[in-house]
């Protein structure tokens, strides 16, 4: 548990989280996903601010940063680039996001943030904590010195062929169509399921039996004051589907 | 932090310990121990007292079926009385889960219907069960079964109920509402009838089954003692004969009027004299006086199934001064609420559906709104439970509930969507007034449109829900922040549900990860990625994350159309018993591999 919460802390977690989606989305391979990685020890290496963490960023930026469409999907086309040096507005867009999480998580310190900080600051070169995420699942390897990182690297590089030939069979397409803007489908709100089947049923009854035209005057498309009127025949439109 | 946050139960070890208080006192006290709450925190003393709180337990409700296994509650429980399990998602109630989606009860019959000889009642709501299961059940308890309550559960056949008819010959309840049952025909009510004398309730309400009224006659003359009738439709002037007998009768919904508009036919229909609970299905304006003679004396009302206007519910209303529950649909209007805030002094419980939104009709016209509201509120000081469909609402009705409701334990709110204009949004205000108020709030439901609520009165929401334990949002804030501060106030929320929302993924997992007390986490309609993976950020151990991806091919209906839930869901819990072993193919569980 600890664990999954120290990963939530400033920069580790922010780039961590956008390694899966990123992965996930385009089915990208290993060597890829820890492209992401190099990239993310370089980042923090360069000193890229644990500063920041602790402020709450205006609440514009935040909104900015999470309401941005999959991020991921621009983070997707820099993963496709192996110079991770390339500056680029990928890279902004991702350390806006980076940022972004980076503040919000931190306004919400974790019981060991404090410590991960410290060993953040104090020990850059040395042996940390290792997440990788890979075909859906998540690996932590404790201790994992930053040196090895990039052996680690050169091995998924290696097999970054096969793997694009052989396996994820079943990834999404590259060409994904990304969405405009990922606007929310409007979700109707949802009956219960005793008054949906009244209703129908009612509009079954009503059409089978016309109860109040043979005791009402009312001429059926005659609306309010009349008490019936709401029973009337032909306005009854067939409920839509979606109205649940 | 705002509203009441309960002071942490202290109970002191040295009573178990130093004391020398003896087994069998213990044993004595824990019996008077009845709140669930009370007892676990007895049972997380000490050893000894745990081991005494297992065994002097007599129910258990397990709020979700997946969050433990039968083999664990036999073990610590082997005297259980009373179970009451709970499966599907409540969304379920509402046509969002599919039929396919599990909450077997097998696995549970299975295990503990033998083992648990002490067990009496069982209660399962939104599960699926078997004949199989029925009748394993009854193999091995039918002989002392006093209760059985099957709520909103499918997959049976009245072929299991004649087996729970012929053989369990104490019970005393029996219920089925809102099942799906496959009907084989009645005689399962013939059955019953002929061999039980003692049965108190029967419930059948909200189901398709056929039943002859004959039978129902020889069951009133059999069970002197029937209190409580609520059955599917069957035409009232047939029940003339049961109403004579079931002398003892409180309790009645269901049946129907097929002839609307032939008061004749019904008058004839005499309610037996201690009938206080009533609901008629399919009644209309001209078959309303055959409550007349009694209305004084109606304790509840439900009308969500009637034909009546608004102009009828007032009429209806203004002569049942005594109830403590009112069920209706939103055609009440403002008119029938503010008869009712003068008539219904007592009541306690109100609860105002949603009706039909076809355009033109006079019922969307009776909708409601602040006016009533606001009337229910000043005139009904005693009411504990509102749940209403609204068209309008205003923070000065949300704060006018707050200031006269203070018993208020469970507020639900949905604003409709079908009315342009909305006159005072965002809520923020009334919503932060009402929280404050209304402190005994346990439950509490706040359904909006965009724009209804922004992340600073979902950041209040937080803030003054100290209570509260059960939740659902939908169509709040305005962005993953306002969620995350949200979160940060709910120290005591158990169950969220979340649907039609702006959030990200990764804010939902952030936000699950602030609530220490949350427990079951259900959410659908929000930015989700195609394959869940940010989920993985709330994932801990014992937490199970299901995640059902958006399907649009499979779930088409036979008329072409898309279903409405193909959009993802997410579900999280807590769970002893590890991944369920049953999510069918469409369901994905995510978990961290080490």
């Amino acid at each position: 548990m600890s664990r999954m919460e120290g990963e939530g802390n400033a920069k580790v977690g922010g780039i961590g989280q956008e390694m899966p989606a990123a992965k996930e989305k385009l089915g990208s391979s290993f060597a890829v996903t820890c492209n992401l990685l190099s990239r993310y020890l370089r980042e923090k290496k360069g000193g890229l601010a644990v500063s920041g963490i602790v402020d709450m960023p205006p609440a514009a930026d935040v909104g900015g940063g999470a309401f941005r469409p999959p991020t991921t999907m621009n983070l997707l086309s820099g993963l496709e680039e192996t110079s991770a040096a390339k500056t680029s507005a990928v890279d902004v867009e991702l350390s806006l996001e980076k940022a972004s999480t980076g503040q919000l998580l931190g306004a919400f310190p974790t019981e060991n943030q404090d410590a991960e900080n410290t060993r953040e600051l104090a020990a850059k070169e040395e042996a940390r904590q290792l997440t990788i995420f890979y075909g859906g699942k998540v690996v932590v390897v404790d201790n994992f010195p930053s040196a090895k990182v990039k052996e680690l690297l050169q091995m998924a590089n290696a097999g970054d062929g096969a793997l694009d030939k052989a396996g994820t069979g079943n990834a999404v397409p590259q060409s994904l169509p990304q969405p405009a803007q990922s606007s929310l489908p409007d979700l109707p709100i949802a009956r219960r399921n005793s008054l949906h089947r009244f209703l129908e049923k009612r509009k079954g009854r009503v059409i089978a039996k016309a109860p109040y035209q043979v005791h009402s005057s009312v001429a059926p498309f005659k609306q309010a004051n009349s008490d019936d009127s709401w029973l009337g025949l032909g306005q009854e439109v067939p409920m839509k589907q979606l109205e649940m | 932090m705002g509203g009441e946050v309960p002071e942490p139960r202290r109970l002191h070890r040295a009573l178990s310990f130093g004391c020398g208080v003896p087994d069998e006192a213990l044993h004595l006290v824990m019996g008077y121990v009845d709140g669930p709450r009370d007892r676990e925190a007895a049972s997380l003393v000490c050893r000894r007292w745990h081991r005494i709180d297992a065994l002097t337990r007599k129910h258990v409700t397990v709020a979700f079926c997946y969050a433990a296994e039968p083999s664990r509650l036999r073990a610590r429980f082997p005297r259980l009385e009373s179970l009451a399990l709970k499966g599907k998602p409540r969304a379920a109630m509402y046509g969002l889960i599919p039929d396919d989606w599990g909450a077997y009860a097998a696995p549970w019959v299975a295990e503990l219907a033998v083992p648990l000889d002490c067990l009496k009642a069982l209660h399962l709501r939104r599960m699926t069960v078997t004949d199989a299961d029925l009748a394993a059940l009854v193999r091995a308890r039918g002989h002392m079964l006093l209760e059985l309550k099957l709520d909103k559960c499918s997959g049976f056949s009245t072929d299991a109920l004649r087996l729970v008819a012929r053989s369990c010959r104490s019970l005393r309840t029996l219920f089925l509402e809102e099942c799906f049952i496959t009907d084989k025909g009645d005689e399962w009510l013939h059955e019953l009838a002929a061999n039980n004398s003692v049965l108190v309730t029967l419930n059948f309400y909200m189901t398709e089954l056929k039943v002859a009224p004959a039978d129902l006659e020889l069951l009133a003359k059999n069970c002197k003692s029937l209190l409580s009738l609520k059955m599917s439709e069957c035409d009232l002037s047939d029940l003339i004969g049961f109403f004579q007998r079931a002398n003892a009768l409180e309790d009645f919904a269901g049946g129907s009027f097929y002839e609307v508009g032939e008061l004749t036919k019904y008058e004839k229909v005499n309610f037996p004299p201690r009938v206080c609970l009533l609901g008629l299905t399919y009644m209309g304006k001209n078959e309303i006086p055959v409550i007349f003679p009694f209305s004084a004396r109606l304790k509840k009302l439900d009308l969500q199934y009637t034909f009546l206007t608004a102009e009828d519910h007032c009429q209806v209303i203004s002569k049942c001064p005594n109830l403590f529950v009112l069920e209706v649909r939103n055609v009440i209007g403002d008119r029938g609420l503010v008869v009712v805030g003068d008539t219904c002094k007592k009541l306690r419980r109100l609860r105002i559906e949603r009706g039909d939104d076809d355009p033109g009709l006079q019922e969307e016209q009776g909708g409601v709104s602040q006016l009533g509201l606001t009337a229910v509120a000043v005139g009904c000081r005693d009411l504990e439970y509102i749940a209403a469909y609204v068209s309008d609402i205003t923070n000065g009705a949300l704060e006018s509930i707050g200031t006269f409701c203070k018993n208020l334990y469970d507020f639900r709110l949905v604003l409709l969507d079908r009315q342009k204009e909305v006159t005072d949004l965002p809520l923020d205000n009334g919503v932060r007034a009402l929280l404050r108020s209304c402190t005994k709030l346990r439950r509490f439901a706040l359904y909006l449109r965009p724009g209804g609520l922004s992340d600073m009165g979902l950041e209040y929401i937080g803030q003054y829900s100290g209570n509260i334990q059960y939740m659902l949002l939908g169509n709040v804030g305005e962005s993953d922040h306002g969620l995350v501060r949200f979160a940060m106030g709910c120290t005591n929320l158990r169950k969220l549900e979340l649907r039609s929302s702006c959030f990200s993924e990764r804010a939902l997992s952030l936000a699950v990860l602030q609530m220490p007390s949350l427990r079951y986490i259900w959410v659908q309609g929000y930015r989700a990625s195609p394959t869940g993976v940010d989920l993985l950020l709330m994932a801990r151990p014992f937490w199970n994350i299901e995640f059902t991806p958006p399907d649009i091919v499979r779930h088409v209906t036979a008329d072409g159309e898309l279903c409405v839930d193909r959009q993802p869901q997410v579900l999280a819990y807590y769970s002893l018993a590890g991944k369920r072993p049953d999510c069918p193919g469409w369901v994905i569980p995510l978990h961290p591999d080490a």
